[in-house]
């Protein structure tokens, strides 16, 4: 399937695709897996071969850690009566000595099962190691020394053999524990695999349903939100009138984005159709008035024609007012030229009133001055009533003590006591007068400043009244002079008017002239009307067509 | 008897004019520094200084008006003849009905801290003595004593 042919397909088929293909690439997977495991498993053809093999060469050669060799070589020694033939047996028996100790080296290091090690390495090896033993101490001596074969099979039998019976029971039993322990193993083995078979179909499974929900799940994420849009946008295409609804956007992914721009792009659309409404119902609005309005200055028009009539009926009218109007001006201008020569009377009345004005200022200003002269003196007065009641104060005191130098003096001083006594009676009747005199000066200071206050206020009058004559004086100066500038002005109006009944025939002229004009402009502002309800016409018709949108606000 | 009838605050004294030297118009007074509240101040008569000593008493502020005398009395201190003054309102003599002090002093019941209380026309008043109000203890601070000292003259 190429990938041209793979676009052509929706988003849910190629989500079904995918997953089939995950299945068919696990299974799969799995058939060879099992396969490779039936080849290598335990009792499996490959590793029935191996043990085959080892089998054959366990069965054909002498087992190195079993001495039944080294046995039959002491049998055969002891038989042998040839000298050469002992010693190379000899020799034999001493290799098989020297093998026995490597292999057992061997095992020991590693050898980690530790009942088979005891049997093994322990059980059997103390009779092994007795066995050499006593060959090499017994036997092997005798030999040489050329003993008769009763002897020696005697010495065999009572020395030798007992640690081979031993060392074979060992090794009877180590045989015995290893052919267990490969059964176990076996058994172990099967186990293991049947175990890790179920494992991956269980893993398999749960892979299988994940990765399918996954699938489901973005293939539901695209395959919904692309539906809404392409129904959406599929009504809009076909032209769909309601613009206020909106696709449902939920995911902020590429399919969330798309889904927003789509959103902007019909807001565009709607906020565009807004706008020519309100565009289209202004230009209706004005139409209608631009229609109206053009109505409404044809009938102006009409106004306008017979307004002209009329207006040059009345220019000849004015025409024949100017005349009378000159008559009248004249007679007004005789009457101001008498109104100037009363006005000059009454001014110099006024100048006389003001110089008498100034006159009473003048004798106000005396009287304050004079006023101001009796304050002076009654404070002259006070300083002297001041005196008299230090005097009478210093009298007071001297009188009583000359008392009371008298009364000190007893009976010579009675006299004077009385003396001393009336004088004091003088000081206190004179304090009393001080005290009157002081309160008349006082009440006639205060009467003084209330003088002064009211001179200065009438004088302050005096003054104003003094300006104001002024002031009518300079103003009826200034009427005079109107008056006079009035009169010639009158005479320009005169010759105005003149010039104007003049100028009122060829406003007439000029109004005929205007009379035709305006028939014309009546025809044009008809053709005018007519375009505009043209115009009303073409703009009912654009809104009918944008309301048929259904737009929000 | 005649005395001398002056005001002290709302308190009228009469003192006998035996006791008396002289009565002076209100005169400047020279005040020494650190004195005590009772000393108004000194000044020089004829030729000598004089102290004058204020009586105040709660209700009785100094006061400075165109009435104020100082009644003078003279002591023998020291062997010299002392003049002190003493601070009085609108001073003024009158004659008293007793003999002297002492009949005034059996006919009077009551006794206040000037001397004895007595009425006349104008209301109640007190006759006092000189030595009373001038005690020993202002002299002794006023003339410091040398030698013994003898009663008013």
């Amino acid at each position: 399937m190429s990938i041209s042919s793979l676009s052509n397909l929706s988003f849910r088929g190629r989500m079904w695709l995918l997953l089939a293909a995950f299945l068919v690439g696990y299974v799969s997977l799995h058939v060879m897996n099992q396969q490779m495991v039936q080849a290598v498993q335990v009792n499996g053809p490959l590793y029935d071969r191996i043990v085959e093999g080892k089998d054959i060469v366990a069965d054909i050669l002498p087992p190195p850690e079993y001495i039944i060799e080294s046995y039959l070589v002491v049998l055969q020694l002891v038989q042998e009566t040839d000298a050469e033939q002992r010693q190379a047996l000899i020799q034999r028996f001493q290799a098989l000595q020297m093998e026995y100790d490597v292999r057992h080296k061997f095992w020991e290091e590693t050898l980690k099962d530790e009942k088979i090690r005891k049997t093994l390495v322990v059980d059997s090896f103390l009779p092994a190691k007795e066995f050499y033993d006593a060959v090499n101490r017994t036997v092997i001596p005798a030999v040489k020394e050329g003993k008769p074969d009763d002897e020696l099979l005697q010495l065999v039998r009572s020395e030798v053999q007992p640690k081979y019976d031993q060392h074979r029971k060992a090794i009877d039993e180590t045989v015995a524990l290893s052919n267990q322990r490969i059964k176990d193993d076996e058994a172990a083995g099967k186990n293991t695999i049947r175990w890790w078979f179920t494992m991956q179909v269980v893993v398999g499974a749960a892979l299988l349903i994940l990765v399918g929900s996954i699938s489901f799940a973005i293939g539901r994420g695209i395959v919904v939100p692309t539906t809404l849009m392409i129904n959406r946008v599929q009504d809009m295409a076909e032209g769909a009138a309601d613009l206020t609804k909106r696709i449902q956007v939920t995911s902020t992914d590429e399919v969330g984005q798309l889904g927003n721009l789509i959103n902007a792009l019909i807001q565009k659309i709607h906020d565009l159709v807004v706008r020519v409404r309100v565009s289209t119902i202004e230009l209706h609005s004005t139409s209608t008035e631009i229609a109206a309005a053009s109505s409404e200055q044809s009938n102006t028009m009409t106004n306008f024609n017979a307004s002209t009539s009329q207006i040059a009926a009345a220019v000849k009218e004015i025409t024949a007012s100017g005349q009378e109007l000159v008559r009248t001006m004249d007679d007004v201008q005789s009457r101001a030229t008498g109104a100037s020569a009363l006005a000059d009377a009454g001014r110099s009345g006024l100048l006389g009133m003001e110089e008498s004005m100034h006159r009473l200022g003048d004798a106000t200003n005396s009287i304050s001055s004079k006023l101001g002269t009796i304050r002076d003196k009654a404070s002259g007065i006070n300083m002297v009533v001041t005196t008299i009641t230090k005097v009478a104060d210093q009298t007071n005191l001297l009188s009583i003590n000359a008392a009371i130098e008298a009364e000190k003096a007893g009976e010579s001083g009675r006299g004077f006591l009385v003396v001393a006594r009336e004088i004091r009676r003088l000081a206190d009747q004179t304090a009393v007068a001080t005290l009157d005199i002081e309160q008349m000066v006082r009440h006639m200071q205060s009467a003084v400043s209330a003088g002064v206050m009211e001179m200065d206020k009438f004088s302050q009058e005096v003054r104003m009244c003094s300006g104001k004559v002024s002031e009518i004086s300079g103003q009826m100066a200034q009427v005079i002079e109107q008056v006079q500038i009035v009169s010639e002005r009158f005479q320009n109006v005169n010759d105005a008017m003149r010039q104007q009944s003049a100028g009122a025939r060829q406003i007439d002229e000029a109004m005929q002239q205007l009379m035709t004009g305006c028939k014309q402009v009546t025809s044009t502002v008809r053709d005018f009307t007519a375009a505009a309800t043209n115009l009303r016409e073409a703009a009912q018709g654009l809104h009918q067509e944008v309301g048929r949108f259904t737009v929000s606000g | 008897m005649l005395v001398l009838m002056c005001s002290v605050g709302t308190d009228r004294l009469a003192i006998p004019v035996q006791s008396v030297t002289e009565v002076i118009p209100r005169v400047e007074l020279h005040a020494p520094l650190n004195s005590p509240d009772w000393l108004a101040g000194h000044f020089v008569y004829r030729g000598h200084p004089a102290p004058v000593v204020v009586l105040t008493t709660a209700m009785n502020q100094a006061t400075n008006r165109l009435s104020d005398r100082i009644i003078l009395t003279s002591f023998s201190i020291n062997s010299h003849t002392e003049i002190v003054g003493l601070m009085v309102n609108g001073a003024t003599t009158q004659e008293l009905p007793y003999a002297d002090a002492d009949a005034a002093g059996r006919d009077g019941s009551m006794k206040s801290q000037w001397g004895t209380i007595l009425l006349d026309a104008s209301g109640m008043f007190h006759l006092v003595d000189l030595t009373t109000i001038l005690r020993p203890e202002m002299l002794d601070i006023l003339f410091p004593p040398t030698e013994g000292r003898e009663g008013p003259q």
